[in-house]
This record gives C-alpha cells, sequence and structure tokens, in this order.
C-alpha cells in the first residue's frame, strides 16, 4: 500500500488494521483495545466505547465494542477515500481515422452477423460484408471492434477480410490485447519475436505489400527455424511470386526437408524464366515430337519417348525415382517434367493450337499420362487456351475452374451452360464460391426450375435443396424477384422444400439491404 | 418515431430465451403483409401456422403488445418479430391510417389508463380497517425486534469466535439466521445476511471486508434500537432496509419532482427471491436516471418472475419529462414515476461531476446521510479508460484513478470507444469499484451492458 498523506492523528488505515487483527483472532482471546491518539477520530471512538450522548449508553460487551468500533471506522475510511494518482502516465491516445465509418444501419446489420441476431444466421455473409465495406472504402463502428477481432482471433482465415475495415482505431485497440497480435500494424521486428502462426500471417501481410522484404526475412532466420516452419514460409512467398525470389528458391531445392524440397521445387516450376524450367525444357526436348504418317493420309501424330534414365540432377529437380500406380517408373519421369513446363511451349514448338494438340494426345496410348501432367502445368502457368481446351474435354470438373485465369472462370461457367448439357454448367457453378453476374444468377435459375420440374418427388431431395441454398450465397441479390417468381412455389407447409424457399429469400433480401446500407451515406 | 431501439433492446424484453430465438426467426419480411405504423403504433399481418394470419400490433407510446395467436407469453414472438423488423427495415412499414382493430384497441387502452387514474381516488373513499392494521402493526413490530435481538447475539457470537474460524463453517451457518429473519418479517436485512458467505470468498482482503459488512448490520440494529429519536426520512429508510414495503399507492400521492430525466444507465440482474437452491430466479431491472436541471439520481426498480417480462416503459439511452417521486429515505434513491409529460427523446451524451474529487466528495455526503448505501449513482465526464494489468480502471484529467468492476464485461468495448481520449461514464460505485452502465461521448451515448 501506498504511504500515507495523511498526518498520523487522522489516517484510519492502522486503526483499521488492529481491529480487523482483532476480529479475526476473536474478542474471546484478545478484547479490543481503545484506541490512542488526540486526533478527532481517536477521541470519537473512545467516546462511543464508554457512554456518550451522541453514541448511546456503553455496550458492556467486547463483542459489541469491537462491532461499534468496526462500524465508525470502516465509514471513515469509505468516506474519506480519494482514488489515488496513478504514477504512470497514459498510453499514448489513437490518431484520427480517415476512413468514414459506415452508416448506423450498417454498423446494425454487422452486429447482428456477428451476434446471430436478426435473420442472417449464415456464417458466410461476415465474409461477403466485410468485402462489400472494404470496397466501399468504409470502416466498421468503434463498438464493434472487439467482437470483430474476437472472431478473427477465433478463425485467422477471415484475417484478410476484416484487416482493411477495422482502421487505425483497430489497429490501435489490437495492439493492446495479446489476443489480437494478428491486427496490429505490421512490424517486421516481430518476426524475431513471434510464433508460429503469428510469424506466417505477419509474412502474408508483408509479401502482399514488399515481396522483396518479406523474402529476406524468411532468409534471415532461415538457418535456425525447423522445418515445418521452413516449408510453411516458402510455401507463403507464392503471393507475389517473381524471378527476383529465383536465387532463394534454386538454393532450397538443396534444404535438408523433403517438404521444403517439393515446395521449392512446385514454386520455381510456375515461373518460366527460372533454371529448373530451363533443365525441364531441355529434357523435354526429346520426350514429345510430331511425326507425319506415311502416304496417302500424312495423318500426323504424337511421339513420346520416355526419358532414359534419371541422374541426380533429375532427383533434385524432384523428379522421383519412386515408380507411380498405373504409370510406370519412367513415365513417373516424364510426367514430372511435363508438369514444370508451361503448356503454351507445347503450342509454340508445334505451332498447333491446344485442342488439337490435346487430341493427338487422346490418340497416344499415354493419354491419361499427357492430360494429368498439362492439367497441373497449366494450374501452375494459367493459359487462357489450353484452360478452355482442358475443360471442354471434362467440361463438368470444377477442379479444372481453377487452371483458368480468374478474369475467365465466370464466362467459361456461362459458355459451358451454352454449349454443354446443364449438369455440366450446374456443377462449376456451384463451385464458384464468388458472387456472381446477373447473367450466370439467370442461367441457374432456369436449370434449377428445369431440374425441380424434372425430379419425381423434388420437395424431399436434398441436393437440389444444398442448390439452393448456394445460390441465395451468391447469386445477384438484386434478381430477388425473379428469383421468387421462377422457382416453384411449395406444395406443403412446413416441408424442407418450403424452409429452402424461405431462407433463400431471406438471405437474398438481407444481402440486398447490406449492399444498400454500405454505399449509404 | 423518435426514439429508436436497438435489437439488442427489443430481444431483451423477451421473457426468456427461446422466445428471442423465435422472434428473431419471425422478424422476416416473407411472412408478414399489410405493415403499416403511425404516430402512436405499428401493426402487421403475420401468416403463421393456422389458416388466417394473426394480427399483430405495437403501441409505441409504453411500448405494449397484442396478438391474436393462441400463445400466452407476452410479448409474443409475432409481436417481438414485428418490432424487430420495425427497428431493421423501417422504411416496409407505410405511414397509413390505423385500421379499425388498431384504433379500437389504442381507444380501450386510453380508456383503462383514465380509469386507472381515476382508481386512486376511489380506493381512498374505501375505509381501512383500522384497529386490524394496527394490530398486525404491532405483531409485526413485536416480531422484528425479536429478530433484531436474535441478529444481535449471532453477531456478537461470531465475532467471539473470530472470523478466522469462518472459512470452515457450512452454508447452513449463513442460511440459518437468514432463515429466523425472514420468519421475523425483515426479509431486507435476510437478503443483506445471504450477501455475506459471497463476501467470504470475494478473494484477497475478504477479512477487512466481512468486518465491514458486519459492522454495518450491527450499525442497523443499533440505529433501529433509536428509531424514534431520528428524523422521519432516516426512521422510513431504516424501515425499508429492513424489509417494510412503501405502500406504492399512498407513495404516489405525495410530492412529485418535475424535471426533464435522463436514463443514463440500465442493467438488468438475476436474483434469487429466497434461499439459494429453492427459489426461483428472478429478473431485477435497475433503471437510473438523472434529473437534468436538479442534478438528482434516481433509481427505479423492476422486478419479472421466470416467464414474465420486465417492464418496457424505461429505455436506456432515452429522456423524457416527467414527474418523479421518491421513496422516503435519509439519501433519497429510488423513485417511480407518477406522470409522464413528453415522450422519450434519445440522449445526447452524459452529464456527470467534472473529475473524481468532486464525485467522492459527493459519495462522502452521501454515505453522511445513509451509511448504508449500496450502490451510489456515478456519474463523471472527461475520464480515459485504460487497461491495469488484468483489470480496467478510469482516470481523470487529474491523474486520479478508479478501478472497475471484476464482473465488467466490456472493457474492450469501452477502449475501443474512448481511443485513447477522455469520455464521460455512468456507473455504479459500491465504495471500491465502478461497475459502468453506459459511456458518452459529444452527441452520443453507448450502453455497457
Amino acid at each position: 500500500m501506498p504511504a500515507s498523506s495523511l498526518p498520523p492523528s487522522s489516517d484510519p488505515e492502522p486503526l483499521w488494521q488492529e481491529l480487523t487483527a482483532a476480529a479475526l483472532v476473536g474478542v474471546e482471546r484478545q478484547p479490543p483495545a481503545a484506541p490512542e491518539g488526540d486526533g478527532p477520530l481517536a477521541s470519537f471512538l473512545r467516546a462511543a466505547l464508554v457512554g456518550h450522548p451522541a453514541t448511546g449508553p456503553a455496550t458492556t460487551d467486547p463483542a459489541a465494542d469491537l462491532l461499534r468500533l468496526a462500524a465508525a471506522v470502516s465509514l471513515y475510511r469509505r468516506a474519506g477515500r480519494l482514488p489515488p494518482h496513478s504514477a504512470a502516465p497514459l498510453p499514448p491516445a489513437c490518431p484520427p481515422d480517415e476512413r468514414p465509418a459506415c452508416s448506423l444501419a450498417a454498423g446494425q446489420h454487422l452486429a447482428s452477423i456477428i451476434g446471430g441476431l436478426g435473420p442472417s444466421q449464415w456464417p458466410e455473409v461476415l465474409p461477403e460484408w466485410l468485402a462489400a465495406a472494404a470496397r466501399a472504402g468504409r470502416r466498421i463502428p468503434e463498438m464493434q471492434l472487439a467482437a470483430l477481432l474476437e472472431r478473427g482471433s477465433a478463425d485467422l482465415s477471415l484475417a484478410p477480410a476484416i484487416l482493411p475495415v477495422i482502421g487505425r482505431r483497430g489497429e490501435w485497440l489490437a495492439a493492446q490485447n495479446p489476443r489480437w497480435e494478428w491486427a496490429r500494424p505490421l512490424d517486421p521486428a516481430a518476426w524475431h519475436t513471434g510464433r508460429g502462426p503469428a510469424r506466417r500471417l505477419l509474412l502474408q501481410r508483408l509479401r502482399a505489400i514488399d515481396p522483396a522484404a518479406a523474402r529476406e526475412l524468411v532468409a534471415s532466420t532461415w538457418k535456425e527455424d525447423p522445418a515445418v516452419e521452413r516449408a510453411a514460409f516458402l510455401g507463403a512467398l507464392q503471393v507475389g511470386l517473381s524471378m527476383a525470389d529465383e536465387p532463394f528458391l534454386e538454393s532450397a531445392l538443396d534444404d535438408r526437408s523433403k517438404e521444403v524440397r517439393r515446395t521449392a521445387i512446385d514454386l520455381l516450376a510456375c515461373l518460366p524464366a527460372s533454371r529448373l524450367v530451363q533443365r525441364m525444357l531441355a529434357r523435354a526436348e526429346s520426350c514429345l515430337a510430331l511425326e507425319t504418317g506415311r502416304w496417302p493420309l500424312r495423318r500426323v501424330h504424337l511421339v513420346v519417348t520416355l526419358p532414359a534414365a534419371c541422374d541426380p540432377a533429375m532427383v533434385r529437380d524432384g523428379i522421383a525415382s519412386h515408380p507411380q500406380p498405373g504409370i510406370g517408373e519412367r513415365g513417373g519421369w516424364l510426367s514430372a517434367i511435363l508438369r514444370a513446363i508451361p503448356p503454351a511451349h507445347w503450342s509454340r514448338k508445334f505451332a498447333k493450337p491446344a485442342a488439337e494438340l490435346l487430341a493427338l494426345a487422346a490418340a497416344t496410348e499415354w493419354r491419361d499420362l499427357l492430360h494429368g501432367a498439362w492439367v497441373a502445368a497449366a494450374r501452375c502457368h494459367p493459359d487462357p487456351e489450353w484452360g478452355l481446351a482442358l475443360l471442354a474435354l471434362a467440361p463438368g470438373s470444377p477442379q479444372l475452374l481453377d487452371i483458368l485465369p480468374a478474369g475467365q472462370r465466370e464466362a467459361a461457367i456461362i459458355d459451358t451452360f451454352k454449349s454443354r448439357p446443364p449438369a455440366d454448367g450446374m456443377a462449376l457453378a456451384l463451385a464458384f464460391q464468388q458472387p456472381w453476374s446477373s447473367a450466370l444468377t439467370r442461367l441457374v435459375l432456369q436449370r434449377l426450375r428445369a431440374w425441380y420440374l424434372a425430379l419425381p418427388s423434388p420437395q424431399g431431395d436434398y441436393h437440389l435443396r444444398q442448390s439452393v441454398r448456394i445460390l441465395g450465397l451468391y447469386m445477384d441479390p438484386n434478381l430477388l424477384s425473379e428469383a421468387a417468381g421462377l422457382l416453384p412455389a411449395p406444395a406443403e407447409k412446413g416441408s424442407a422444400w418450403e424452409q429452402a424457399i424461405q431462407s433463400l429469400l431471406d438471405l437474398l433480401t438481407f444481402r440486398q439491404q447490406l449492399y444498400k446500407e454500405i454505399q449509404a451515406q | 418515431m423518435t426514439v429508436t431501439w436497438t435489437p439488442e433492446q427489443i430481444l431483451g424484453l423477451a421473457p426468456d430465451a427461446s422466445a428471442a430465438k423465435a422472434a428473431k426467426e419471425q422478424a422476416v419480411l416473407r411472412r408478414w403483409s399489410g405493415l403499416g405504423h403511425s404516430a402512436a403504433a405499428a401493426w402487421g399481418l403475420c401468416q403463421g401456422s393456422a389458416k388466417e394470419p394473426y394480427r399483430a400490433q405495437i403501441d409505441l407510446g409504453e411500448p405494449a403488445f397484442r396478438c391474436t395467436c393462441p400463445s400466452r407469453k407476452l410479448p409474443c414472438k409475432h409481436t417481438l418479430g414485428l418490432f424487430l423488423l420495425l427497428a431493421n427495415q423501417p422504411a416496409e412499414f407505410r405511414a397509413t391510417a390505423e385500421p379499425a382493430w388498431v384504433a379500437e384497441w389504442l381507444e380501450q387502452r386510453k380508456q383503462r389508463a383514465e380509469a386507472a387514474a381515476e382508481r386512486p381516488a376511489k380506493k381512498e373513499r374505501k375505509e381501512p380497517d383500522s384497529a386490524a392494521q394496527a394490530k398486525r402493526a404491532a405483531q409485526r413490530e413485536t416480531r422484528v425486534q425479536e429478530g433484531l435481538a436474535d441478529l444481535e447475539l449471532w453477531l456478537k457470537d461470531l465475532l467471539r469466535q473470530g472470523l478466522a474460524a469462518v472459512v470452515t463453517l457450512p452454508p447452513r451457518y449463513w442460511e440459518t439466521p437468514a432463515a429466523r429473519l425472514v420468519d421475523a418479517q425483515a426479509p431486507g436485512l435476510a437478503r443483506l445476511v445471504r450477501e455475506l458467505p459471497g463476501v467470504c470468498l470475494s478473494g484477497e482482503g475478504w477479512q477487512g471486508r466481512l468486518l465491514e459488512r458486519l459492522a454495518r448490520l450491527y450499525l442497523l440494529l443499533e440505529a433501529y434500537r433509536r428509531i424514534d429519536r431520528l428524523p422521519p426520512p432516516e426512521q422510513a429508510g431504516l424501515r425499508t432496509l429492513i424489509g417494510w414495503t412503501q405502500n406504492q399507492d399512498a407513495l404516489l400521492a405525495e410530492p412529485s419532482v418535475t424535471d426533464r430525466w435522463l436514463v443514463v444507465g440500465q442493467r438488468v440482474d438475476e436474483e434469487h427471491s429466497g434461499p439459494v437452491g429453492q427459489s426461483p430466479l428472478m429478473r431485477v431491472q435497475r433503471s437510473w436516471l438523472w434529473g437534468e436541471s436538479t442534478g438528482q439520481a434516481a433509481l427505479c426498480l423492476h422486478f419479472a418472475m421466470p416467464g414474465q417480462p420486465l417492464d418496457a416503459s424505461l429505455l436506456a439511452g432515452s429522456c423524457f419529462e416527467a414527474e418523479l417521486v421518491y421513496f422516503p429515505a435519509a439519501f433519497p434513491l429510488r423513485a417511480l414515476v407518477k406522470v409522464r409529460r413528453s415522450p422519450p427523446t434519445p440522449l445526447a451524451g452524459l452529464p456527470g461531476y467534472p473529475d473524481l474529487h468532486t464525485a467522492s466528495a459527493a459519495y462522502a455526503a452521501a454515505l453522511a446521510s445513509d451509511p448504508w448505501l449500496a450502490a451510489f449513482p456515478l456519474a463523471v465526464q472527461n475520464v480515459t479508460p485504460l487497461r491495469a494489468g488484468e483489470d480496467w480502471a478510469v482516470q481523470d484529467l487529474a491523474g486520479r484513478q478508479l478501478p472497475l468492476a471484476a464482473r465488467f464485461s466490456r472493457g474492450w468495448e469501452l477502449l475501443a470507444l474512448s481511443g485513447g481520449r477522455p469520455l464521460d461514464l455512468f456507473g455504479e460505485w459500491d465504495g471500491e469499484r465502478l461497475l459502468p452502465l453506459s459511456a458518452g461521448l459529444p452527441c452520443a451515448w453507448y450502453p455497457l451492458t
């Protein structure tokens, strides 16, 4: 306790300590002593003990005496207590925010999404709200910061969506709570003091702003970090990957850990000018060739020659020397080589369009190997022509969507709807988890209606209901009335189909309002 | 509608958690038709499981609710859902003339209110049986005297043994004197005794706190011995503490204080209405009012048993003109709203003492009038919240620091609101720690419960 600044005759603390000690022990063992001293408090207490007109007659009971003294002293203490001065200065205040806050109604929407209030029990709506607010250049109201930051701590995958909307106030607040260190202003010095997940998040954030600085951070502690972390950090370099990272990645090919080597190979394979890809090109030179057949047909066919041997340089480049199921050992080597080569190389070399090369490959005995290798290669090096050609071969496979460059995916889905059976288009659309354009929305709505009418017992179909749910999350909310019109009305009340339609329309209304409120002043 | 209810406040009106959940489900536009509002009311038709849609309506003044559904809960899920819709999507309600069924209900309510205003006048004409009343009062007085004598013996006994022995005592030790006090018709004292075991478990420094509580109880007993020599407000305060209830109708006839009252803070707690484990949890709503020109604070209490709705007439964050009647006490705090003079408007900021020194002086003055004051309404301006270790505190411009209650759970929200700068705060001060109930910024008021 701090030293009292009161004169001893007025300070009640020592007296209170004595009284408390006496009470603990019990008056049977230690009767209370009359207080000494000449301050007003002590005089009053003595009077209370012996009897005084103001305080009443003396009690004959030491317990009652103790209680009287305790009552007077405790009240005296309580009434005279002043909050103490604090020695430490206040922490620095937060700088003012430049971004405007979103409107009151939008803030209430956010509160209802986070708190599960209102009709928005769908957790997917939160990322959508955050993205819309970030696009509109708004920040969230101060009262919601704590709840949103807690959500982010519980689910770090939301962190990139949350960070743009918390504003300076949010960063200032996060700096004071260890649970929210992921939201603090970016501080590269924290690299050396943080733990695994925090360092990974720091790296991701820094890599988005300054790729070179991020790479240098990784290199600075490379030798001391454990293998699991090294692999994760290397994986984070995927964002903003460029040739400037190539020397570091090339050196990682000699790392002790297999996982690190694998990650380095996967990254280098995405850089067409890297030494690894050049080496693979050299190896593939002799593997694929076009030959023209004999007269009179002069049909062109693709000749595949498997690599003869696997030398240490090839092992270093990740061409495994174990046989793979269904392909065989040397087939595996060819597959590994082809995966690293941009497919556009083949179109250039053979001067043929992708679709034709795929058709030629389909005629050989190595059809599956080549197809698989080219899909993987297209994933590393997104190419519109090859992407569409591969998708055309297996139209309903959602996994092939991400080999297309991002901007082309929706167009490809719409094309699929127009040119292929509707089931293929639906499969792709349901896997496309981003806000849909109105064109795609209309196509999906029509397909859903047709699907419903074609089913023998549509009301109970689980897949149909799931599709309706996905529809609600991603379709254009402004087409709410069209959706209400196109989708068949439920026949029985309380059925699962009716609930699905109700939820859909509620969700669409909510999303419509969400966008309207965020745009509003 | 000038005062906006937030969805959280609306859901707070629900009688229980399942009703709140059902209300959320009902608050979707698809189910409603014929939505409309006027200055006094809002209404709509809800499609439920019956063939005819239910008619739900809200009188916006009080607010009061009515619905044609068969549920016995009030407010039912349809009216709460309607209210939520009104708060979230007011644009969907057309401003039209009230339909017949709404106008009829509002008229009935008005007539009933007028009749209730006349009833106290009629009641007075009925002569109470004064002889029987006096006899009952005398009986109660005797019982209370006996109960107090018992309590005094128990207290002295405890001090003789010593407080150190308290940690080994079973709960029965505290429950027996409390039960005896209930039998002696002194339920207020029984409640005070029931709080003592909690003090023993309150952590470091519990010994001093327990001694203080016991000493205050003893002071109450000594004061009651001399009650005839005390002035009437002190007498009334003592009687209330012991457990005599105030006749609210008689109270309403007393002179009232007219002012513009700001509802600065509100909290709802659950308390046991009797022995722990044997009695149901009662909800207690404490609404703190602050008079704009008088600078006086007032506390309005409302109670609700499980399943019953709480009174919704005092919305935290609103202000209105009214006449309040205080319960007689040495330091007047508890009050009743006698007559409301204006509709509520939103609160823009908080009043308060300029610094903690002035606030402490006010507390000391209050203690001098009423040593048994449990919760002092503390409104202070220009304090900055900060984190002190694991706990929260606020510091005024002079550098004095006040710790906040351990049970305060919105510390991060408070810190976010302040951004490291001073703001205004209102809360309940118990002499050791402050429990914040609301914060005020220029032109804004935020609840913290």
